[in-house]
Order: C-alpha cells, then sequence, then structure tokens
C-alpha cells in the first residue's frame, strides 16, 4: 500500500483499526458510477469517470454502504471547492448507485473555511473537524482522533438503521454530534489536572466527584510526591499539587511509600496518620474543593479530610469550634 | 451540547416520562447501542425505542421530536439562558440556531444570539 502523505497513511491505519476489513486507499483513481443504462451520462467516451484520491471503506455488506472519505493535506483551510468536488462525486455516486449506498466525509486537519457548511449540509457530506461558529483550531492528533470515532460510531450505526441519514442534512449532522463535543474536550484537557484511570483519560471536577462521592474510606498513605485515598467500590484517589488521578485501577496508588506529615483542627497541630485514620476510616465522602495546593473532601458532613502532596489535615466541621476539637 | 442532559424532556410514545440517567444505565448493558463511549463521552442510539423530546411551543404545549441517539458528553459547556419567543431554556454556548438573516438563513451559536433575531421557525429571541 502507498501513500501520498502521511495523514492519508494515518487516516487509512486509523479505518483499519475503526472497521476491520473493507478498507482501500487509492489514488487518481477512476471513480465509475455503477450503473450506465441511463441516456444522460451516455458519451463518445463512455460512462462519465472522474480521478481522485479515495479512502474507501465498507461500512456494511448487506445492503452495501460505502463512507468515501477525501483527506486534505493542505497548508490552510479548506476552501467551498474542495467540498464541493466530494459533494460531486458522492451524489454522482448515490444517483447512478446499483444499490449501494454511498456517505462521503471531507477530512482537513487544517479546518474549513466558513463557506463550505452550507455545501456539506445541502449535499449531506460529513467534515471533520467541524465548523463551530468561532475560530477553534484543533491539532492534527485531536482532527484523527474525531474521524475515529465517527468511524466507529458509523459503523454500529449502519448495523442498527442507517436510512433514516439519507436525507440532507442528517448525515452532515450526525457527524457534527459525534464531533461537536471535542470542543469542551479540548478545553478541559489543556488544563491537565484530572485524570480517569485507568484510561488516563483527561477529566474535571465534576467528574472526579461524581466517582468519589458517597463512598467511604477505606485507608490512607502516603507516597513520594502524592497522597492516596483508597475508597469503596474499587475507587482510588491520588493527590499531588500538579495533578489528581482517580478511578478503578489500583496502580495509580503504587509508589514508594513515605510517613505523611499530618495536622489536625484549624491550628494545624501536629499529629499522626494513625489519629487522622481512626476518625476518617468509615466515614463516606459528602463534599469536595480543589484548592490547588490540597484537596480537602467532607466526611459525613461532620469532618474535613484534607490531601496533601506531603500529608493530611483533618477538621471538625461541627460548631462551635472551641467544642470539637480534634 | 446543545441542552444540557438536566433540561431534556423525554417521553416514550404513551406520553410517559422517562428519566434520562435510569435509561441510560439500562442501555448501557446493550453493547449495539453504543455508538462512542470514550474520553469524549457516551452516545447512545434509541432510535428504534419510540422515543420522544419534549419541546416546548408558544402555546404552553409541547412539541414532541423524535430521538434518535443520547449524547452524555464528559465535558459540559458552559450553560446560558434564553427566551425565546414564550420559553426560557437553558442551553450549552456552543448550541447551533438557525436564524433569519435578510432573506436567507444562518447559523449562530447560542453565546451569540441577540435579542430580536428571529429563528428560521418564525419565534423571536427576547433575552
Amino acid at each position: 500500500m502507498s501513500f501520498k502523505n502521511e495523514l492519508e497513511r494515518r487516516c487509512f491505519e486509523i479505518a483499519k483499526r475503526a472497521l476491520g476489513g473493507g478498507v482501500t486507499i487509492e489514488h487518481n483513481k477512476p471513480i465509475q458510477i455503477e450503473s450506465a443504462l441511463f441516456s444522460e451520462v451516455a458519451s463518445f467516451k463512455g460512462p462519465p469517470a472522474k480521478e481522485v484520491d479515495v479512502l474507501v471503506a465498507e461500512l456494511l455488506d448487506q445492503p452495501k454502504v460505502v463512507l468515501l472519505v477525501s483527506c486534505k493535506l493542505l497548508s490552510r483551510r479548506a476552501e467551498p471547492a474542495h467540498v464541493q468536488e466530494w459533494c460531486a462525486v458522492v451524489q454522482t455516486m448515490n444517483k447512478y448507485s446499483d444499490g449501494t449506498l454511498y456517505f462521503g466525509l471531507v477530512v482537513s486537519p487544517m479546518g474549513f473555511t466558513s463557506g463550505c457548511e452550507a455545501w456539506a449540509t445541502s449535499h449531506n457530506v460529513g467534515i471533520v473537524p467541524p465548523l463551530k461558529g468561532r475560530l477553534l483550531a484543533f491539532n492534527e492528533d485531536t482532527v484523527l482522533r474525531m474521524f475515529e470515532r465517527v468511524l466507529i460510531a458509523l459503523r454500529a450505526r449502519a448495523r442498527l438503521q442507517i436510512d433514516d441519514l439519507i436525507t440532507a442534512p442528517a448525515f452532515f449532522d450526525f457527524v457534527f454530534r459525534l464531533v461537536a463535543d471535542f470542543e469542551g474536550h479540548q478545553e478541559a484537557a489543556a488544563d491537565e489536572r484530572y485524570f480517569l484511570a485507568p484510561q488516563r483519560w483527561a477529566s474535571s471536577f465534576g467528574e472526579m466527584y461524581s466517582a468519589i462521592a458517597g463512598q467511604m474510606v477505606e485507608d490512607l498513605w502516603a507516597l513520594e510526591g502524592a497522597t492516596v485515598m483508597k475508597l469503596s467500590g474499587g475507587v482510588v484517589l491520588r493527590f499531588s499539587e500538579t495533578r489528581v488521578d482517580f478511578g478503578h485501577d489500583q496502580r495509580i496508588a503504587e509508589g514508594t511509600l513515605v510517613i505523611p506529615q499530618c495536622r489536625k483542627n484549624i491550628d494545624m497541630k501536629p499529629c499522626t496518620l494513625e489519629f487522622i485514620k481512626s476518625i476518617a476510616l468509615g466515614k463516606s465522602i459528602s463534599s469536595a474543593g480543589d484548592f490547588g495546593n490540597y484537596l480537602e473532601v467532607g466526611l459525613d458532613q461532620r469532618f474535613n479530610l484534607g490531601l496533601h502532596e506531603v500529608g493530611f489535615h483533618i477538621i471538625s466541621t461541627e460548631s462551635p469550634i472551641e467544642g470539637h476539637h480534634l | 451540547m446543545a441542552i444540557p442532559a438536566e433540561q431534556v424532556i423525554l417521553v416514550d410514545s404513551h406520553g410517559k416520562p422517562i428519566r434520562l440517567d435510569a435509561l441510560v444505565k439500562r442501555l448501557r448493558g446493550e453493547p449495539e447501542r453504543i455508538l462512542a463511549d470514550d474520553e469524549v463521552g457516551l452516545v447512545l442510539y434509541v432510535g428504534d425505542l419510540g422515543i420522544y423530546n419534549l419541546k416546548p411551543i408558544d402555546n404552553g404545549e409541547f412539541l414532541a421530536q423524535p430521538v434518535t441517539e443520547i449524547s452524555r458528553p464528559r465535558f459540559s459547556a458552559r450553560v446560558l439562558r434564553k427566551q425565546i419567543g414564550a420559553t426560557v431554556l437553558s442551553v450549552t454556548a456552543d448550541a447551533v440556531f438557525v436564524v433569519r438573516d435578510g432573506d436567507t438563513f444562518k447559523k449562530v451559536r447560542a453565546e451569540k444570539l441577540d435579542p430580536g433575531m428571529i429563528l428560521a421557525s418564525g419565534e423571536k429571541v427576547y433575552r
């Protein structure tokens, strides 16, 4: 298999990974219509043919559903002409099809100019990355993740129901919905603070709290440069000043054990880890707050447990403060 | 994208309300329905289940629109409150509306939707 450029190679490999077999790539391929038994396509040279570079992905065998992908490696954003060309190819293939249903997709890591959307919408061609009404730049890796997501979803969708995507702009909208949420993901990933284990996916405070809320504290310990909280349900949270890892993966709790610095009460008097554990273990997480250099969780709405890079603190939240010193 | 999950009103073909969280939890157990489940979020196919999204309209009634997919993005976008016609609704900042622009239509993100704009449906944006 030869590739014209690196983008084509990566798109091909992604398509093979996502769809298994039935993926081919062809250069200067004369795209020919399936059925030429129409008087309007008769000419002295035979049925119309057009040379294109195309990644062909078979989504379904019976009935035959094929995705025609155009990979545009450009130095600037794709223009309407690039989309128009693909619209014409897909439209013609469908018009003179012998039973095969064709969908079209244009992938352009540099993005698209705003005029492209109307052509893609009206001709029901998907575009990756999406146009989102403000100038958003996605890096090539993200664009290729979008492409992979679309292929995986499309393969599953084709097996369930595909006819409702034929009428414009249903297929365009389907692709848009699958890739539109990358905007929020990209913003969250830029923070690089919360990570969901074991996938190591970029995450958010909200998702972290959803994972730990209501879980019971089962154990606490400190590692070199981090503290760890083991919770019921197999959830583990590891805190360091720069990142918070959480999820169902015991490996994030691994490291060199150290003796933590432990404090208690508002005045942060020194105490032992055993003292903090005697209060915290068995209690459920009822709130959380990220203060940057430490993470604090509420326990049974009675105590606040703080996780620092070098240790823990515990405070009673009951009033009056003087009467509830630990 | 579009309307935050907590604002979506789903009903079955008999008009009986559906709890979205419970539905998603149940459908997660049917792998063939999962179109995507990755770092971006979860997308489930529900086109064959007769599920409708209720959209409030000017006269106080609801318009039932069939739902083919349910999307649960892992990262919620900024939420805005908009009054469109008689309806006040919460939408994410990247929700797309089609508005009239002279003799043509154009797409506008919710964050750029200004009072006075007229949607393709004829509804006016008040705030």
